[in-house]
């Protein structure tokens, strides 16, 4: 009977049976995800090989160079903050399209959460479209939209309001649109799941007891909140920190940031130990800022 | 709130034109007849279109990318299936730390992993092959899978599990013909949203793969470098639509 060969496993005892369901996932992440990153941590001390690859010498060297240039001459070490400049600037960026994704998404995952079902779905579903599509061919179709050629210069120029093209990509403001662009969907839905399970009652009962509307807001609304604040925020922040397309595509590969400084260290640089530095900094970084966010639910949670 | 709303209208309105605006404004430039990327003047052309199914180029791309989806996903939801069921099982009292385990490489940031993952294949030899990229993709998209079938697993009734056990059934037969066909509907959403990711991966597909090994995101991506080809206007087209007539369709059918 087909039974057969199952009642066999009757005799494994559940433990087993369910340490062997656990196993194979945990198995894939600690030696694709857990080892691969103590790898990365070791290689991190180690000297760079001639044609890429590491020497197996220990060595702080890869994190000195992101603070100082070693002078070929005598050795000596001068403090130069370009690579500072770029981590810092990756900082920036992600918290500037965190911060505005925020002030974006709150009003608008409201609006959408109390519209009626019908005309809700129809928001759902302009959301989502962008939500699904490939991160690369949106990045690329931002540029199209901020090209010379793209719908907006034309249109000003058409219309008479300005003679020549505003440059609109290629910088660092393209950067932060691209960033905003890329991950704008993420901070909307976590948002618009939290609006839709809010009691508007309580909103109700706030403003009956004489509450303001600014009142009502931050003592009512935004503690219900704050979760789906902080995973939208999380699922912009790390992203976008660590970004590589939109600073490559809409940057024009001129203003970095550290994502693609770590990418070159693979391509023209051929430096494994500096890239691996800089990966274990960001890594640090985003650790930093998922446990303060965490550290701050959990106390939020306590009062 | 929001000013009887007009404020939250206004603002909605605004992130959907921007988040919409760009998708739909590739469509001219894939009508280019010029060799480069440029919007048409006057002049339109099918010919980026027809150039998409050079068997050499993009339609092996397409290929390679689709494999390389079905296999990664496929992996990816067995795994996750059977960890969700671990866990709604056993109940562990270190269940949140080994799913926080899992969901490891939704926290690391997408270039630490393509770093640590490049170093990894390269040190086991499997840099640029088909096995070294399905192996990233299913650690990239297993907590994905996870997140879906755990779902799936906290609206199952437990009692069914216990009734089942309690007449006779082994383990496996309350997995095999209790639990699994009754989160038959989050394992399909598992498998449908792993395959979605396997397909558009692009953060660490451009690390561990490319010359071998050219899935469609990475075809796209050296075309941009090289020569800005319009067939990257007219594939971009192709793409937006499949994900929205999926999108449709997955709606029509809840």
């Amino acid at each position: 009977m087909s039974a057969r060969p199952l009642a066999l496993s009757s005799r494994i005892p559940a433990r087993v049976a369910h340490a062997g369901l656990l196993w194979p996932s945990l198995g894939v992440i600690l030696a694709f995800m857990v080892a691969p990153i103590a790898i990365m941590l070791t290689y991190s001390f180690l000297v760079p090989g001639a044609y890429g690859g590491v020497e197996w010498t220990f060595s702080t060297a890869a994190y000195e160079q992101i603070l100082f240039e070693r002078d070929f001459l005598d050795d000596s070490l001068t403090f130069t903050p370009d690579y500072l400049i770029i981590v810092a600037r990756s900082l920036l960026q992600a918290t500037v399209a965190t911060l505005l994704c925020l002030v974006i998404s709150v009003p608008t995952a409201y609006y959408i959460a109390t519209r009626p079902d019908r005309v809700k779905n129809i928001w759902l579903f302009l959301i989502t479209i962008p939500y699904w599509v490939n991160l690369l061919i949106r990045t690329i179709a931002l540029l199209f939209v901020l090209r010379d050629d793209g719908p907006i210069n034309s249109a000003l120029i058409d219309v008479g309001v300005i003679g020549q093209p505003l440059a609109l990509s290629y910088n660092g403001f393209a950067i932060s649109l691209g960033l905003i662009y890329s991950f704008l969907p993420f901070m909307v839905l976590p948002l618009y799941s939290a609006f839709e399970r809010f009691d508007f009652r309580l909103l109700e009962a706030a403003y009956d007891l004489y509450a303001s509307r600014r009142v009502a807001f931050f003592r009512i609304v935004l503690p219900v909140m704050r979760p789906g604040l902080i995973a939208g925020s999380l699922l912009v922040f790390i992203p976008s920190v660590g970004s590589y397309l939109a600073p490559d595509i809409l940057g024009g590969g001129k203003t970095l940031m550290i994502g693609n400084l770590i990418g070159t260290q693979f391509q023209a640089a051929r430096n494994w130990p500096f890239g691996a530095a800089l990966s274990m900094i960001l890594l640090t970084i985003t650790l930093i800022v998922l446990f303060w966010l965490a550290r701050r639910a959990a106390q939020q949670q306590m009062n | 709130m929001f000013g009887k709303s007009r404020l939250g209208g206004f603002l909605a309105g605004a992130s959907g034109l921007f988040l919409l605006l760009p998708l739909v404004a590739v469509i001219p430039f894939s009508f280019t007849a010029k060799r480069f990327l440029s919007m048409p003047d006057g002049e339109y052309s099918l010919r980026h279109y027809v150039a998409i199914f050079d068997p050499d180029t993009w339609l092996a791309s397409i290929g390679t990318s689709t494999l390389v989806a079905l296999l990664s996903s496929v992996i990816a939801t067995a795994l996750a299936a059977a960890f969700g069921i671990g866990i709604w099982l056993r109940r562990p009292a270190s269940g949140r730390f080994l799913i926080g385990l899992v969901l490891l490489p939704i926290i690391v940031p997408p270039v630490t992993s393509a770093v640590a993952l490049y170093f990894l294949l390269a040190q086991i030899g499997l840099l640029d092959t088909v096995p070294g990229l399905v192996l990233s993709h299913v650690v990239m998209i297993v907590p994905f899978a996870v997140i879906a079938i755990l779902g799936a697993l906290s609206r199952l009734d437990r009692n069914l599990e216990l009734a089942a056990r309690n007449l006779g059934a082994s383990q496996m037969q309350s997995i095999i013909m209790v639990i699994l066909p009754n989160i038959r509907f989050g394992l399909f959403a598992a498998w449908f949203v792993s395959l979605v990711m396997s397909w558009e991966e692009s953060s660490v597909t451009l690390f561990v793969s490319g010359v071998n090994v050219i899935t469609l995101p990475k075809r796209i991506w050296d075309n941009l470098r090289l020569d800005l080809d319009p067939a990257v206007a007219a594939i971009s087209v192709i793409m937006i639509l499949a994900t929205t007539l999926v999108i449709l369709l997955r709606k029509s059918e809840t």
